[in-house]
């Protein structure tokens, strides 16, 4: 988790952002000479709800030497159905407001950075419940449904960072290939 | 048996000239606030919730005001004190109002202030936040409802 932690953090502060193909398809790298886009913006609203004054955006980010974390984390049987993946980062207070991912439908996800009570959980809204995945184990992966209503806000001083590989199929499917 | 609501717009709604009175009201720098765990009726707030203040409402004497100050927020939460409400958007108006969102059935419902005035029934048993990332202070009204509510639901 170490070596993870500093991958992230260091690529967080060189801010190499993903390409737009790599969205798509993780076999694109991004270049390290890319500036921040709007399109990598990937969740700010079009139309906000309302006139907020926090921003509504997460990043992601990706170099191919990030690979050894889906080799470490990803099951054998699973790699032929990623969509893709990469560091994803959320910069201090900012939100994503509570959604549903349109064009995903499940990933596995590894919160990086910060830890414990630093790292801003992400929040289900279940059968009128609330669960929180949080970073209180770190190294812990996890597989998550993109299906279910969630949101973050990072109200830290802290970038929050974790490690997301995105598949193509839906949850349940992925879930019986595990 | 009463049926499952988030929330009704009901059909009363209140004046302009109440709406402006609970608008000075709101805004007058002499009104006192209280903090939640101030408030000594059991049946009314959430007492883990110290991220809004109350006043009671002149116009109104069954009714609380309720402050969310800027950039403060209650986050998603079931009340544990009361079932229902009514509840009155009042300051800021139309988009300036961060909405009250509810979480119901993986879809978000929102209560805002497009329409000044407009009163809602609103069922607190369903998770709901409010989260006033906004350049104002946000205020609202609100009326617990302890007895029968079938006769509100008729309206």
């Amino acid at each position: 988790m170490m070596k993870i932690t500093d991958i992230a953090l260091s690529t967080f502060a060189k801010r190499n952002i993903i390409n737009r193909e790599a969205v798509e398809k993780s076999k694109y790298f991004a270049d390290e000479e890319n500036i921040e886009k709007e399109w990598c913006r990937v969740y700010q609203p079009e139309v906000p709800l309302y006139n907020s004054n926090i921003k509504q955006y997460t990043s992601l980010h990706w170099h191919e030497d990030f690979k050894f974390i889906s080799d470490l984390i990803l099951p054998e049987s699973l790699k032929e159905h990623v969509l893709a993946e990469y560091i994803n980062s959320t910069i201090p207070n900012t939100e994503i407001r509570a959604h549903i991912d349109i064009q995903r439908e499940a990933m596995i996800y590894l919160p990086i950075y910060p830890t414990k009570e630093n790292y801003m959980p992400m929040m289900y809204y279940h059968n009128n419940e609330e669960i929180c995945l949080d970073n209180y184990q770190p190294g812990q992966v996890y597989l998550c449904n993109l299906k279910i209503c969630h949101r973050v806000q990072n109200s830290t001083d802290l970038p929050r960072l974790n490690y997301q590989i995105t598949f193509n199929m839906p949850f349940e499917e992925i879930k019986c290939r595990m | 048996m009463i049926p499952f609501f988030i929330f009704k717009k009901l059909s009363q709604r209140i004046s302009d000239d109440e709406m402006q009175a609970l608008a000075q009201q709101c805004l007058d720098p002499n009104t006192s606030w209280w903090e939640a765990k101030d408030i000594k009726k059991d049946s009314y707030v959430n007492y883990s919730d110290n991220s809004i203040y109350y006043s009671q409402a002149t116009i109104r004497p069954d009714a609380y005001l309720c402050k969310t100050p800027k950039n403060w927020m209650q986050p998603p939460h079931k009340d544990r004190g009361r079932d229902y409400s009514i509840y009155v958007p009042i300051y800021p108006d139309m988009h300036d109002y961060s909405p009250m969102t509810f979480y119901h059935d993986n879809e978000l419902h929102h209560i805002d202030n497009l329409d000044p005035g407009a009163m809602y029934l609103v069922n607190h048993d369903v998770m709901h936040s409010a989260f006033n990332f906004t350049d104002y202070d946000r205020f609202n009204l609100q009326i617990t409802i302890t007895g029968d509510i079938s006769q509100l639901l008729a309206l």
